[in-house]
């Protein structure tokens, strides 16, 4: 006979454990009520806490500089930029590529390990999808500012103006634009959607007219009605499906810019692929980068687990293999295709003028998170963090290899060129980073970061059959 | 409370879901029709507890995908192959393929904004005012508080037997809310 | 997840019954019988030799992504740490192990080479400045060696992976999961590199000149929806032999028809990827491998493949495997299933033939033999294997939440 029956749980504090016996529990030492405390006190602190108002400082002098930065852009022309021919892509593809491509992490998390019923995914999501949307605005920020008459930004749409002339749907950058706004608004529902029941949450509990009216408005008027649940959840599930092969699309939209081109190093079929697990990749660094600091600023470290932590690093390592899979394979095609300016293409990334900008993306990418093949690694949230810095470093640099390269060294040698960025290139890129610190601090200080109803679903407590056994534990990483 | 008020109903409070569940239960097999449960997430099982039906969301959601799809594939054939046609890098004035990014996205717009519209409206949202806000206990029901009400309107509702229907069910209170 | 109440299965609901588990003998003889009828009548001439080797590459390399889609299942579910697919992971387990005969059956491609391969005619490469260059790649020693090693490889793999599984059912060890799933992760890697590769040398190298840097993917996404449309019809074959009542359950199929529809999707990202970027860069020598596949149409060529692909493989099945009712009962699903089977048979042969056949698709008794051969040892191997196991594994620590898995 076959007999199979759950073992009683065990709760530490530390939740790595691979025991395949039993599922790790997903939050450490909370119930219902608790829980909700936890998360809500960081939003209903009264004033700014010190800490807080340094960092938004600093964000937002750094956001200024965006702000002067387009402005001289745009009273003085594309001309303060570094790019010219032949490398007519400088920065603002690079940066926008780079923010697009951070911004597919949230997305990952909320659809796709959704549908894959990955638990865990409650703890960090509500933030990683929060990081999507201000990247996403980082991203679409570029392009704007590139077109050089920002003023005739709405050419983009297919809007009728007085020249009766409609888009080219047969360029892809046109697939962009819709790609891009489709992503960001679906995000943004997806997120707001999300939140309503903890808005609820916040609005129950405020003390005071005003926030009550505010989160009250916010909340739709939701009071956790089942009738209603059924209808959200399955919207929930819609969303995701939906959202999942959007996430895949966008990346792959941004990848057809490069690969519909037959510039040496950009046409290649592999490049939609490609380009998507690369946004991954670099997503999950980000939310690293700021999952670590913020678990240890309100001490959530019973709710962001190291089991969380060390999931998304796996996460990091399988992405960052899948990149380095199709670095390989590239450079494979490259040399067995025969053509002379595809194996041209590769052996000037590795050892032309921009070497260096290769062996930063080679190194930080297919190399350094491989250190996560150590459980010790991979727990540690101070080596996890300096890791995925690099990451976040190796991506930029892989989208700088891609654009600048292939440009500047493409058939003809007698229109070769140099791209150096300006300092106005510079500034903006740093800018942008100013931008999105202060999206994210704002976020922190007024919206719940971690979901709390989703939490509450995966919970021990949450589940009605844990109340007809004293010892019932399910989690589930 | 004024004179012209009346009854709305009765409210129930639970401390944990699984007698929330058992209420549900009984409240369905005898029969109520007008009711609904309160909780700070969604109970898996609870729908199946109520006796209530699956969604038809998902029919919104592919009838205004595929509205999205029609839309972008007629949009792009019209504007470059009728209404402006230039001939780009040689490529035919009505080309499919270059055409199916533009179209996926749309069918994902229209299906995404009306699944959140469907649901919206499927549920009766936004509502800023429902009877039971005026419950004090009602506040925990996003926290960690389970809640069971019965409208007046029910055609099987009796004050008296319906709160006794309740009590049984181990309910930690019960209240009458005004309308 | 409930999996709080003990599930108690009789044993012989988790054995083959004794009718079943001798129909392998007659499967195996077939497929021996019908190889070695196309074998035989290959050798006749010239052009029956090189339609038996085509359709013999056709079917081996169609059977072959069965078996390597069941070792990517085994590994993605022990990377997971899948609980819910405890149950179903024994068949795929079984069946990855069909590479060990396929990987004596790769062999058969080498006296096939001169056949297939435009590469390995030294006269054909002297005049040719591409092919000189590859040679270093595309040559017949180096070729052989690789497919020995990919045999050897996956073999090994497949056989490692099932033999953990199996042992446990006796031991109950809890620590083989451990050191199962661990082992995953760079068997994953060592996986996609080889798969790859081999669908470069097999597959694409078929063109010599013709390459797609998403070509791996293709052929791995292909493989995947076929080697889960075979798991759904297996467990339905054996369910009506009796066996595994309540242990492979409808949620089971629900999830496993959620798998066919992400990867009928899937396959058709990676397809159009591949297609759009090719049709729109407009290069000759890439284009070429579509341009013979898009003539004809209406006519009976292989435009009408094409096409047929398009619906048959994509737009169909997505509409059809969308509902959720459709996926749980048994009978649509299995209809689903045999249809992906038939139609990634079909996108094999679109892959293949059109080089030996370019006016169009022509089926003759050579495709009916090598189907018959390479599958009739596939599925005689793997029954064989399934006969000498219990058909889950009821040593793993987490089959009770596959047992009680419900699916939200």
């Amino acid at each position: 006979m076959a007999v199979m029956s759950a073992e009683p749980g065990r709760q530490s504090l530390d939740n790595t454990h691979d025991d395949p016996r039993e599922r790790a529990p997903l939050v450490i030492g909370h119930d219902l009520a608790s829980l909700t405390d936890k998360i809500c006190a960081i939003v209903e602190r009264p004033g700014f806490t010190t800490w807080w108002k340094i960092c938004f400082g600093i964000s937002a002098g750094v956001t200024g500089i965006l702000g002067a930065m387009v402005l001289y852009l745009i009273t003085t022309g594309v001309g303060v930029w570094g790019v010219n021919a032949p490398a007519g892509w400088g920065f603002a593809i690079i940066n926008f590529v780079f923010w697009v491509g951070i911004g597919h992490a949230g997305t990952l998390i909320s659809a796709i390990l959704f549908l894959f019923r990955q638990k865990w995914r409650t703890g960090i999501n509500r933030f990683a999808e929060a990081m999507t949307i201000f990247a996403v605005i980082c991203a679409g920020l570029f392009p704007g500012i590139h077109i050089g008459r920002v003023w005739l930004a709405y050419w983009l749409f297919p809007i009728p103006n007085q020249m009766e002339m409609w888009p080219n749907f047969r360029s892809p950058l046109l697939w962009d634009v819709f790609a891009v706004s489709t992503y960001f608004t679906v995000s943004l529902v997806f997120w707001y959607m999300g939140m309503i029941p903890d808005l609820a949450t916040v609005r129950d509990r405020a003390t005071t007219k005003l926030r009550q009216w505010i989160y009250g408005a916010l909340a739709l008027g939701w009071r956790g009605s089942t009738r209603a649940w059924v209808h959200y959840e399955r919207a929930y599930l819609l969303l995701a499906a939906l959202a999942t092969p959007l996430v895949l699309s966008v990346h792959s939209v941004v990848s057809f810019d490069f690969a519909v081109s037959i510039v040496p190093g950009w046409h290649t079929t592999i490049f939609p692929p490609y380009f998507v697990a690369g946004a991954i990749f670099s997503g999950f660094a980000m939310v690293v980068t700021l999952a670590v600091p913020v678990r240890a600023i309100f001490n959530l470290e019973d709710v962001i687990t190291i089991r969380h932590l060390e999931n998304m690093n796996k996460i990091l390592l399988a992405t960052g293999s899948m990149v380095g899979y199709a670095y390989s394979v590239e450079f494979f095609i490259a040399w067995y295709s025969g053509n002379f300016y595809e194996s041209f293409a590769f052996t000037n990334r590795a050892f032309g003028p921009y070497w260096w900008a290769y062996f930063a993306m080679f190194t930080c990418n297919a190399f350094v998170p491989h250190v996560f093949w150590m459980k010790s690694w991979r727990t540690s949230p101070v080596r996890m963090w300096i890791i995925s810095i690099f990451v976040n470093i190796g991506m930029w640099f892989e989208r700088f290899v891609i654009v600048i390269t292939s440009l500047s060294r493409d058939y003809l040698a007698s229109s070769w060129g140099h791209y150096t960025p300006t300092w106005v290139d510079w500034m903006t890129f740093v800018g942008s980073f100013g931008l999105f610190m202060t999206l994210f601090l704002l976020f922190l200080r007024f919206i719940p970061a971690v979901a709390i109803a989703e939490v509450k679903s995966v919970m021990p407590e949450g589940d009605p059959h844990h109340y007809e056994h004293a010892h019932g534990h399910e989690g589930g990483a | 409370m004024a004179e012209q008020t009346k009854l709305w109903g009765v409210l129930a409070e639970f401390d944990n879901p699984l007698k929330l569940m058992k209420a549900s239960e009984a409240v369905r097999d005898a029969g109520y029709t007008k009711w609904d449960t309160y909780t700070p997430y969604p109970v898996h099982g609870l729908e199946k507890a109520m006796g209530l039906k699956d969604s038809w969301l998902p029919f919104i959601t592919l009838g205004a995908g595929i509205t999205g799809t029609a839309v972008a594939i007629l949009m792009q054939w019209w504007m470059n192959a009728v209404d402006y046609p230039i001939n780009i890098s040689g490529k035919p004035m009505w080309s499919l393929p270059a055409n199916i990014p533009v179209a996926f996205e749309l069918t994902v717009l229209f299906a995404a904004l009306s699944t959140f519209g469907g649901m919206m409206f499927l549920n009766d949202l936004p509502k800023f005012y429902h009877p039971t806000f005026r419950s004090k206990a009602f506040k925990r029901v996003t926290t960690d508080r389970f809640f069971l009400a019965i409208e007046a309107a029910d055609p099987r509702f009796d004050q008296a037997r319906t709160e006794e229907l309740l009590r049984s069910m181990h309910c930690t209170d019960v209240q009458s809310l005004e309308d | 997840m409930s999996a709080h109440h003990k599930v108690e299965i009789p044993d012989e609901q988790l054995r083959l019954g004794s009718g079943v588990s001798k129909l392998w003998i007659v499967f195996l003889l077939i497929g021996v019988v019908a190889l070695g009828a196309g074998y035989f009548m290959g050798q006749g001439s010239d052009e029956t030799r090189e339609q038996f080797f085509r359709s013999y590459l056709q079917n081996f390399s169609y059977f072959l992504s069965l078996a390597v889609g069941c070792l990517f299942f085994v590994l993605i579910m022990r990377l997971c740490r899948a609980g819910w697919s405890v149950s179903l992971r024994r068949m795929a387990e079984i069946f990855s192990m069909t590479l060990i005969p396929l990987a004596l059956l790769m062999l058969l491609i080498i006296p096939g080479i001169h056949d297939l391969y435009e590469w390995s005619h030294a006269d054909h490469v002297e005049g040719d400045k591409i092919l000189q260059g590859k040679a270093p790649w595309l040559n017949e020693g180096f070729f052989k060696f690789r497919l020995v090693f990919y045999g050897l490889l996956w073999a090994g793999m497949a056989w490692f992976f099932a033999r953990g599984s199996i042992r446990q059912d006796q031991s109950k060890d809890h620590k083989i999961t451990n050191r199962l799933e661990g082992l995953a992760a760079p068997a994953m890697f060592i996986f996609a590199l080889s798969v790859t590769m081999a669908a470069f040398d097999l597959l694409m190298s078929l063109y010599p000149h013709w390459y797609s840097t998403i070509w791996g993917v293709y052929f791995f996404a292909g493989s995947f929806l076929g080697a889960v449309s075979m798991m759904v019809l297996l467990f339905h074959f054996l369910q009506r032999t009796g066996v595994l009542q309540n242990v492979v359950t409808a949620e089971h199929f629900q999830d496993l028809g959620k798998l066919m529809f992400a990867f009928v999707v899937f396959w058709a990202y990676i397809g159009f990827s591949q297609f759009m970027l090719i049709w729109y860069g407009n290069i000759p020598e890439e284009t070429m491998w579509y341009k013979a596949r898009m003539i004809g149409f209406g006519e009976g060529g292989w435009a009408d493949v094409s096409a047929l692909l398009l619906v048959g493989h994509f737009i169909f099945p997505f509409f059809f495997l969308m509902s959720r009712h459709l996926k749980r009962r048994g009978i649509t699903l299995i209809f689903g299933a045999a249809w992906l089977l038939v139609m990634h048979w079909i996108d094999m042969h679109w892959m293949v033939m059109p080089q030996l056949h370019p006016a169009g698709p022509s089926l003759g008794l050579m495709d009916v033999l090598c189907f018959l051969g390479v599958g009739g040892i596939f599925l005689g191997f793997g029954l064989w294997q399934l006969g000498r196991q219990a058909l889950i594994p009821v040593g793993d620590p987490r089959l009770h939440e596959s047992l009680s898995f419900e699916n939200a």
